[in-house]
C-alpha cells in the first residue's frame, strides 16, 4: 500500500517538479525578441528642435536606435557607454540616433545639455516607432546592420562590452 | 495558422512598419466615441502593458500602455478586427502580449489540467465513498460520540468548578 502511495506521489509530483524547474529558470521579466535578425522597422523622424525627418532606409550603414527618456534613471547610468560608443564608432560609419520616450522635448533637451551629446535625438511623439519596435521600456539599444536587419536588442542599460562587441560584428 | 502567416507578411515586407495599413482591414470601421472606447479597453484587458507587466494595456497608466491604448483606437476605427490587432501587436511584442496563454502545443496543459485534476479528484473521492456505503462504520479514530472527547469533558468539568 505505501508503495503504492508512493508510486503514485511519484508520478504526480516528478513531473510536476520538472514543470516548475523548467519554469523558474526563466526570467519571467524578458521581453521575447521578435526583431532579432528581421528587417528593422522603417521610420522617418524629425530631431528635438523640429530638423529632419531622418529615415531608416535613407542612412547609409550600421545604425544604433537607442530608446530613452530624461525620467529613467538607467538611461542616465548607460549614457556615457553611448557617447564613448558613438566617439569610437561614429567616425567608422555607424550612425547614433536616440529615439525620445514618453517624454517631453523640453525636459530632454534640457536633460541632454546637462549630460552630454554626441548624436541626435528624434522624437517619437505617438509612440509609433517604439511600438514598431516592441519596445516594453527605457532604455532599449537596436544595433542594425547595414542591410537593415536588427543584430542585437539589447533591454536595460547597454552592456558596453556586447554593445562594442556587435558593433564591431557589422561593421 | 491564419494569424501566423499574416506575422510573417507584416515582418517580411521592406516596409515593416506600415505593412498593417498595407493589409486591408477585414472589419467595417468603428464609429461612435463610446463604443470605440468600449472596445479598446476589452481588448486591452486582453493585452499586458509591456513596462508593467502584470497589469493589462487597459488598466495601465504607463506611456506605452496609453501609446497601445491609443493605437488600438485607431486600428478600431480603421475598421481593423480584434484578430488584426492582436496579430499586429504579437508580431511586435511576441505572443507574450497576450495575457492568456495560447491554446495550443504544451500550453494546452494549463488549460487542461485543472479540469482532468478536478475530475480525476472527484471520481476518486466518489469511489472511496461509494465503497465505504452509507451504513458502513466510520473509520477508526473518528471520535464516534462527542461525550467520550476526553477534552470536551475536561472543559465542562472546569466549567462547572
Amino acid at each position: 500500500m505505501n508503495w503504492k502511495i508512493l508510486a503514485a506521489g511519484l508520478v504526480v509530483v516528478l513531473p510536476l517538479v520538472a514543470l516548475l524547474a523548467s519554469g523558474f529558470g526563466k526570467d519571467p521579466q524578458v521581453l521575447p525578441s521578435m526583431l532579432e535578425g528581421r528587417e528593422a522597422p522603417e521610420f522617418a523622424l524629425a530631431d528635438l528642435d523640429g530638423g529632419g525627418p531622418v529615415r531608416l532606409s535613407a542612412l547609409d550603414g550600421p545604425v544604433v536606435l537607442n530608446f530613452w527618456a530624461s525620467w529613467c534613471q538607467p538611461c542616465l547610468y548607460e549614457h556615457p557607454v553611448l557617447l564613448e560608443a558613438s566617439k569610437r564608432y561614429g567616425p567608422r560609419g555607424v550612425h547614433f540616433y536616440g529615439v525620445l520616450y514618453g517624454d517631453e522635448v523640453p525636459k530632454a533637451k534640457a536633460w541632454l545639455r546637462r549630460h552630454g551629446q554626441a548624436y541626435p535625438t528624434l522624437d517619437d511623439a505617438d509612440g509609433r516607432v517604439a511600438l514598431d519596435y516592441g519596445v516594453g521600456g527605457v532604455p532599449e539599444t537596436f544595433v542594425i546592420d547595414r542591410d537593415g536587419h536588427v543584430r542585437l536588442k539589447i533591454v536595460g542599460p547597454a552592456d558596453p562590452a556586447a554593445l562594442f562587441a556587435a558593433l564591431d560584428g557589422v561593421l | 495558422m491564419i494569424a501566423f502567416g499574416l506575422v510573417l507578411v507584416l515582418l517580411g515586407g521592406p516596409a515593416s512598419a506600415q505593412a498593417l495599413l498595407e493589409v486591408p482591414p477585414l472589419g467595417e470601421p468603428m464609429v461612435g466615441e463610446v463604443v470605440l472606447e468600449t472596445e479598446t479597453s476589452r481588448l486591452g484587458r486582453t493585452m499586458r502593458c509591456p513596462t508593467c507587466q502584470s497589469q493589462s494595456v487597459a488598466e495601465s497608466q504607463s506611456p506605452a500602455a496609453q501609446q497601445m491604448r491609443a493605437r488600438i483606437k485607431e486600428l478600431l476605427a480603421a475598421g481593423y478586427t480584434s484578430e488584426q490587432i492582436e496579430d499586429y501587436f504579437v508580431a511586435r511584442y511576441g505572443r507574450w502580449i497576450l495575457l492568456e496563454p495560447p491554446r495550443d502545443g504544451r500550453h494546452l496543459l494549463v488549460w487542461v489540467a485543472p479540469s482532468v485534476v478536478a475530475l480525476a479528484g472527484g471520481l476518486w473521492l466518489a469511489s472511496r465513498l461509494l465503497r465505504r456505503g452509507p451504513g458502513a462504520a466510520p473509520p477508526a479514530g473518528t471520535p464516534t460520540d462527542t461525550h467520550a472527547d476526553p477534552y470536551r469533558e475536561q472543559v465542562l468539568r472546569e466549567l462547572e468548578d
